[in-house]
């Protein structure tokens, strides 16, 4: 009878979140040693933190405060004293407001450039006369000039085996800077786009379907490169292509 | 350098981590940090926070976070990963590149409030209380999110395990 309060969730919780104090450390560890179904609990718990941590990691950089920081002068009732503390709220609000559009948040980011994609799509396979810069006929060129330009290693994903021929590709501008477009071509002339941008991602893989009117896409994103893929063609087909295109870009 | 940018100063990498678990950019991290420093020194001027200084940064941060999410325009309508695993095809060829996001889809599955109170608490690494105050919620709203928030993962990726086994 050495211990009659009863160890609860919330100090479970606390226990993986090392937010209790040593001595209820000690009870929960006794209390887990008696009950495996908690412990494996708590083990469960714990991996969660490390993968999560894991998941989002320290900042490589080191931030720093920014450079206008406090001013070294005192609140003294001088109207210098005043002059300067406006100007330094100017300066604030100034750099707050410039730092606004800077804040571009991921989700947003990915509408846009899903955006980009399927207009660019709307835009060139529409084409009858020049729907490609280069053609497949010199894809090696075509591949070395697009990876060249977009700042990352691509190519061009074969997908014969599901009825697409490449036409060939081009390079866009798109906002978040140069892009590679590649065309491929069905026996019925159906044409589908695949879209790659640079970008430092997370490495949280998204993979999200978007329906514009009968334009299907599929987004998704590695470690260097964003990519749509943009088609006029069933959401399985679809489906089918944008696997097909990552597990051969992986 | 004073007591108070020392101290912000300090809170900064764990903002910076927290800021990044929130917009999953590394850009976008450093300019909410940025930003929430900017602020928390302009602030300095007119109003001392009481008590430690990190759980008020880790909630101005939050804010500057949401304020601009909220001024972004309108979202096409996307769907989840997990909506995407319904479809017959799918998936399970994606598997072993996914398996490194396996715990970012299981985040992506809690609901928000559950994952605001997971991400302040580990990523945060606010106190309990402090979570509370950041959030405006009583502290045993706080834990039974947390409760939920776990056992939801724990189902996710247990079903996961399951679905990787076939």
């Amino acid at each position: 009878m050495t211990d009659d309060v009863k160890i609860t969730d919330d100090m479970l919780h606390a226990f993986v979140d090392g937010q209790l104090s040593d001595k209820e450390m000690a009870r929960v560890e006794v209390y887990l040693n008696d009950n495996p179904q908690s412990a494996a609990e708590v083990a469960d718990w714990s991996a969660q933190n490390e993968a999560i941590l894991e998941l989002f990691p320290v900042p490589t950089k080191k931030p720093t405060l920014p450079s206008n920081s406090l001013p070294s002068v005192s609140y003294g009732r001088s109207w210098m004293a005043a002059a300067a503390s406006i100007a330094l709220l100017c300066v604030g609000m100034g750099v707050g407001w410039y730092g606004r559009g800077a804040i571009v948040n991921d989700v947003e980011l990915v509408a846009v450039l899903v955006d980009e994609a399927i207009a660019a799509h709307t835009v060139y396979t529409a084409d009858p006369h020049r729907p490609v810069e280069v053609a497949a006929n010199e894809e090696a060129l075509l591949v070395r000039w697009l990876s060249k330009r977009v700042g990352s290693q691509l190519a061009a994903p074969d997908l014969r085996a599901q009825g697409f021929e490449l036409v060939g590709g081009r390079l866009l501008s798109v906002s978040e800077g140069p892009a590679a477009q590649f065309m491929y071509e069905d026996k019925d002339k159906r044409r589908i786009t695949l879209f790659a941008v640079k970008g430092v991602t997370a490495r949280v893989a998204s993979f999200s379907y978007q329906q514009n009117g009968a334009i299907g896409s599929f987004y998704w994103a590695d470690e260097n490169l964003r990519y749509t893929i943009v088609g006029d063609i069933s959401r399985s087909n679809l489906n089918t292509l944008a696997v097909q295109v990552y597990n051969q870009l992986s | 350098m004073h007591a108070y940018q020392q101290e912000l100063q300090n809170c900064l990498p764990d903002l910076w981590r927290y800021a990044y678990a929130l917009c999953r950019n590394a850009d976008t991290a450093d300019d909410l940090v940025q930003d929430c420093a900017e602020r928390a020194l302009r602030k300095r001027r007119l109003w001392r926070p009481t008590g430690p200084l990190k759980p008020w940064l880790i909630k101005m941060i939050r804010n500057i976070y949401l304020n601009d999410l909220r001024a972004r325009r309108a979202r096409p309508n996307t769907i989840t990963m997990d909506q995407m695993t319904n479809q017959p095809i799918a998936v399970d060829a994606l598997s072993d590149r996914l398996a490194l996001s396996e715990t970012a889809r299981a985040l992506s599955a809690l609901q928000e409030d559950q994952r605001d109170v997971l991400l302040l608490i580990v990523v945060g690494g606010l106190s309990y209380k402090d979570a509370a105050i950041s959030l405006d919620i009583p502290l045993g709203t706080l834990m039974s999110r947390l409760g939920r928030a776990r056992s939801k993962l724990r189902e996710v990726t247990s079903q996961d395990a399951k679905e990787g086994v076939q």
